[in-house]
């Protein structure tokens, strides 16, 4: 979607962005720092024997008071350069709800325990807040995230899609919609497919829907949990998730793989893509990893990331599991699998 | 900066040398305006609808990333 920021609004971002670029010296400092330090294999250990040499060093104090501020202040931020073009992008709102994708929400849905009230991220408002689809798909994801993220957060999403093989899938879920940046890769890479989005919050579906509307595709979206859909059995020939994995506790998981082996047609191929698991890393990459996302809003970071999502996927009943990450960085780390059976 | 030096001493250091930068940014935009006014031309609503591209927004991209650069320098180690 074409749109142009005030000043103000622009000014902003491209601060909180080069900010954000910035903390890479205080952070390669604290690195140094702790790549000293003879760690302890036990995770729980080495985070307060870490904490512990931190204390009194300057960077460290430095990267985590801006670190938090940048978490405190990105989702408002962006909020309020929303606020200033909001009025001139209303109608155009209103006419990307028109088209052939539809959101409807699942018959009796309830949000689950583990997301409700959660500001992930520590985006201000979470996912529930008015307009917070467009705020975090189309402002805060490319003009915030992507600009400082290890490699390039969009082609991710369709380089990740050619681990599927020349296989052309006719019907495909996806899990975790949000905004709609996967499905968008999703529907270019099979235009004759079927795509299905499921997705929790409802303000995410509605930019998800625009984007669908405004390149013409025929998305159906569904607000309801990724473990408990209420979908038929065994009707996709494909079940995929983009970076949700790590928003959940081990046990919404674990369910979520067992919900699409129920979803998934004999044959069906598993593809979940998602942040590289700690037994991937050295023991300074597992501590960096769990002390960013335990300062920026991931609380179920370390239980997902602890799971060896292979054995995950054999024990909900799949085979020819296998786990890897992409290129030189790992990332995204790819999980495949397949429902027995002959599609 | 060593270790040994107290963080909040660092971020006087900031809070003064982003103060300066503003103010220098501030009194030239006020300036700026001023001197517009003067000839009849307002550009308030202009301004705020202007899109940085090219060869300017590379320089403005350069010259955030050396004011926060500057910023944060008494917060690393000397010989960082």
């Amino acid at each position: 979607m074409q749109f142009q920021l005030r000043q103000r609004g622009r000014a902003s971002m491209d601060f909180a962005a080069d900010l954000g670029g910035a903390l890479g010296k205080l952070g390669q400092a604290v690195g140094g720092k702790v790549a000293e330090l003879d760690l302890e294999a036990d995770l729980d250990r080495r985070m307060a024997q870490v904490e512990a040499a931190l204390q009194g060093f300057a960077p460290r104090w430095f990267a985590c008071g801006i670190g938090d501020w940048l978490s405190g202040q990105h989702g408002r931020i962006a909020g309020d350069a929303f606020e200033e073009i909001k009025q001139e992008l209303a109608p155009r709102f209103e006419a990307l709800r028109e088209g052939a994708t539809s959101v409807e929400t699942r018959a009796g849905f309830a949000p689950p325990d583990y997301w409700q009230g959660v500001d992930f991220h520590c985006t201000a408002g979470g996912w529930t807040r008015a307009h917070q689809g467009f705020i975090h798909g189309e402002l805060i994801h490319p003009l915030y995230v992507a600009r400082n993220f290890p490699g390039q957060i969009f082609r991710q999403r369709s380089e990740v899609l050619k681990e599927l093989g020349p296989r052309r899938y006719q019907r495909i879920l996806e899990m975790g919609t949000s905004s709609g940046h996967y499905t968008l890769q999703l529907a270019k890479a099979f235009p004759e497919a079927a795509l299905t989005g499921v997705e929790l919050s409802m303000q995410m579906l509605e930019q998800a829907q625009r984007l669908g509307n405004e390149h013409g595709f025929a998305w159906r979206l569904i607000q309801a949990a990724a473990e408990d859909t209420g979908l038929p059995d065994a009707q996709w020939d494909l079940v995929t998730s983009y970076i949700l994995l790590h928003e959940l506790p081990a046990r919404a998981l674990k369910a979520v793989f067992a919900e699409a082996f129920r979803l998934l047609e004999p044959g069906g191929t598993l593809l979940m893509a998602d942040v590289r698991p700690f037994r991937d890393q050295s023991r300074l990459e597992e501590w960096r990893a769990l002390d960013l996302a335990l300062r920026g809003g991931e609380p179920y970071w370390r239980e997902s990331a602890s799971l060896d999502l292979a054995q995950v996927a054999r024990e909900a009943g799949f085979e020819e599991a296998r786990s890897y990450g992409l290129g030189e960085a790992h990332y995204p780390w790819v999980t495949l699998a397949a429902k027995p059976g002959r599609p | 900066m060593t270790g040994k030096r107290p963080p909040t001493e660092a971020l006087l250091q900031m809070v003064l040398n982003l103060t300066r930068e503003l103010w220098v940014v501030k009194d030239r935009q006020l300036v700026t305006e001023r001197l517009l006014a003067e000839r009849g031309i307002d550009l308030s609503a202009e301004i705020d609808r202007y899109r940085p591209e090219g060869e300017f927004a590379q320089a403005l991209d350069a010259q955030r990333r050396q004011l926060l650069e500057r910023l944060l320098e008494p917060a690393l180690p000397a010989d960082a």
